[in-house]
């Protein structure tokens, strides 16, 4: 039976040594920004900026029909789309167009509900009429329509 | 009663004169004036009446209701309000009418075919293919910044600058508040870059502002089309069925004959209370409109008796004095009796664009009393007629004209002494006439203010 063999005690290594390398001195520089801009009564993306946070709120569109004997079926701006309308409403909506100034398409559709109904549409951007009059709604054949891009206040 | 009535006139028409007159009956005497607006009072100088109405008919053509509910009161001096100021003669009468009925459109199916059209999907289209635009314009604008901000010589800084700037390019949901930021960037030694950017992103924008305008020309060409399509297959559809029912009362003194030595018992108050019940149906297809009501009328041949004033005078004497005094009646003269008949109304109308700024109705109708329980009283008719009425595009009337052939059995005719009959051809007995104020009964919702004279 093989013996094992008692293995030799290590020889200790000296401690290593201690070597300091000198560095730059830290600069540690703390910005706080405090901004608030861009809050202008016309301007119609609104942009509130505090301590970089950005919020971007849509234009804003109200509208008013005046209706006698018409059913208004459908009232739209681009895609935004409100069926069986109120007289009456307002609503937010994004407004891309790079162009000045900005374009959106109005839709309308309307029935007649007795002989010689008529109406008209007033429309508002950002508090501002979009047009100098009421746009009336012409009817054929009991139905009426407005299909047309509408220029925007600026 | 007569200041009572002068005073409701002033009172109404300086207060709330806002009304809308719908239907009205064969003759148009007795109107069934509705308010479109749910409730109104109407004031008709003309005819020193005056109406109120209550009804939820706005909310059935709104589509909110279906069932259709309404009631209408109107007290009228019958003589007219020249007779009132000129005379003190007053008739009045009065009439209360209800009514039911059950309307359907398909306004639900035309809002349907619009939401499911092409016409909405060009426009969801444009609308996601301008968004994948602005998102890639936002990408292209994220590299011009980057290489853009190479110009800033501090790493740190830069860093922090295009971190802020990519941060508004994210959330901006258009071109321009990306314009209006980069616009109002101040920062100080960063001029160089500054103009460098703004440089870039006027290249990118006038890129976009290229590709948005492109998109816009082409959806623009389709969606008219589609849009004028759609339209074409709309077909506005509305049937209404509609029972109805009053009462109405009239208070008027009567000339039965020459009483003596008492002329003043010669006259008598009458009071007569009638009513009425009826069905009727509506119709609209496009721009085409039927009316018919059918009723069944508790009334009197009022209309016949002839309207005379009198003055009875009466002599007091005492010793050499005379006291005179003088007493104005309005009386009616004639065979007068209660009678029953029916009536049948039927209006057709069709609308007609004649130019940008008018409009013409045209109308066929008939006016008919069928049935009379006495013959001898109150004869039967029919007259037929035809108008033309003319409206601008804010449906203001304009005027118009009517044909009209009066009884057209001769059934007035045929009923005189033989040797009064004069049975003229139909030509020779149309009446025309130009129009200043017209109705067409029987058609629901009807809302022109002027009625046809009667």
């Amino acid at each position: 039976m093989a013996t094992k063999k008692k293995a030799a005690p290590k020889k200790k290594s000296p401690p290593p040594k201690k070597i300091i390398k000198e560095q730059p001195p830290i600069r540690i520089i703390v910005e706080v920004v405090v901004r608030f801009e861009g809050l202008s009564a016309d301007n119609k993306f609104k942009i509130l900026s505090v301590a970089g946070a950005t919020e971007v709120l849509t234009g804003n569109f109200s509208y008013a029909f005046q209706r006698q004997g018409i059913t208004i079926l459908t009232f739209s701006i681009d895609d935004y789309i409100i069926n069986n309308p109120p007289d009456s409403g307002s609503f937010q909506k994004d407004v891309t167009d790079p162009n000045v100034p900005q374009k959106v398409r109005l839709q309308v559709t309307a029935r007649e509900d007795s002989p010689g109904g008529n109406g008209t549409i007033s429309l508002k951007f950002e508090n501002k009429d979009v047009f100098a009059t009421p746009e009336p709604i012409p009817f054929s054949g009991g139905v009426g329509k407005i299909n047309k891009l509408i220029s925007l206040p600026q | 009663m007569k200041k009572i009535i002068i005073t409701v006139f002033i009172l109404t028409t300086t207060t709330v004169s806002y009304c809308q007159f719908l239907t009205q009956s064969a003759e148009g005497k007795s109107s069934i004036p509705l308010p479109l607006n749910g409730a109104g009072i109407g004031v008709d100088i003309g005819k020193s009446e005056v109406t109120f109405g209550l009804n939820n008919y706005e909310n059935v053509l709104s589509g909110k209701r279906k069932f259709l509910l309404g009631l209408n009161l109107s007290a009228k001096n019958s003589e007219g309000l020249a007779n009132l100021f000129s005379s003190g003669s007053i008739v009045p009468q009065s009439d209360f009418l209800g009514f039911a009925g059950f309307s359907v459109s398909n306004n639900n199916s035309m809002i349907r075919q619009y939401n499911e059209s092409k016409n909405v999907e060009l426009l969801t289209n444009e609308r996601k293919t301008k968004d994948s635009l602005f998102l890639v314009f936002k990408k292209e604008m994220k590299e011009q910044l980057f290489l853009a901000s190479l110009k800033i010589k501090r790493e740190i800084i830069r860093n922090e600058i295009i971190k802020e700037i990519t941060l508004k390019i994210e959330e901006a949901k258009s071109i321009v508040p990306i314009r209006k930021y980069l616009k109002e960037f101040e920062k100080n030694g960063l001029d160089t870059f500054k103009e460098d950017l703004l440089k870039r992103f006027e290249l990118k924008e006038k890129e976009y502002r290229e590709e948005y305008n492109k998109v816009s020309t082409e959806y623009n060409k389709l969606i008219n089309q589609e849009f004028d399509q759609l339209v074409s297959k709309l077909i506005p559809f509305r049937s209404t069925f509609f029972l109805l029912g009053g009462i109405n009362a009239r208070s008027f003194t009567r000339f039965l004959q020459l009483s003596t030595p008492d002329f003043s018992k010669s006259f008598q108050d009458t009071l007569f209370r009638g009513g009425t019940f009826g069905l009727g149906v509506n119709l609209q297809v496009k721009n085409f409109w039927l009316g018919v009501t059918y009723s069944y009328i508790q009334g009197d041949n009022f209309s016949n008796l002839k309207s005379k004033e009198y003055t009875l005078r009466t002599t007091d004497s005492s010793g050499n004095q005379t006291l005179l005094r003088e007493k104005k009646i309005i009386a009616y003269s004639g065979k007068y009796s209660r009678v029953e008949t029916n009536q049948l109304n039927i209006d057709l109308i069709g609308e007609f664009n004649l130019s940008d700024t008018s409009r013409l109705l045209a109308s066929l109708y008939l006016r008919s009393s069928l049935y009379s329980r006495d013959n001898a009283y109150l004869k039967n008719y029919t007259n037929i007629g035809t108008g033309l009425y003319f409206i601008n595009k804010k449906g203001k009337f304009l005027g118009g004209l009517y044909i009209e052939l009066p009884d057209i059995n001769n059934n007035f005719e045929k009923a005189k002494p033989e040797n009064e009959i004069n049975i003229r051809s139909p030509l020779r007995k149309l009446s025309f006439g130009i129009v200043t104020k017209f109705n067409l009964s029987s058609i629901f919702a009807w809302s022109n203010r002027p009625a046809k004279p009667d």
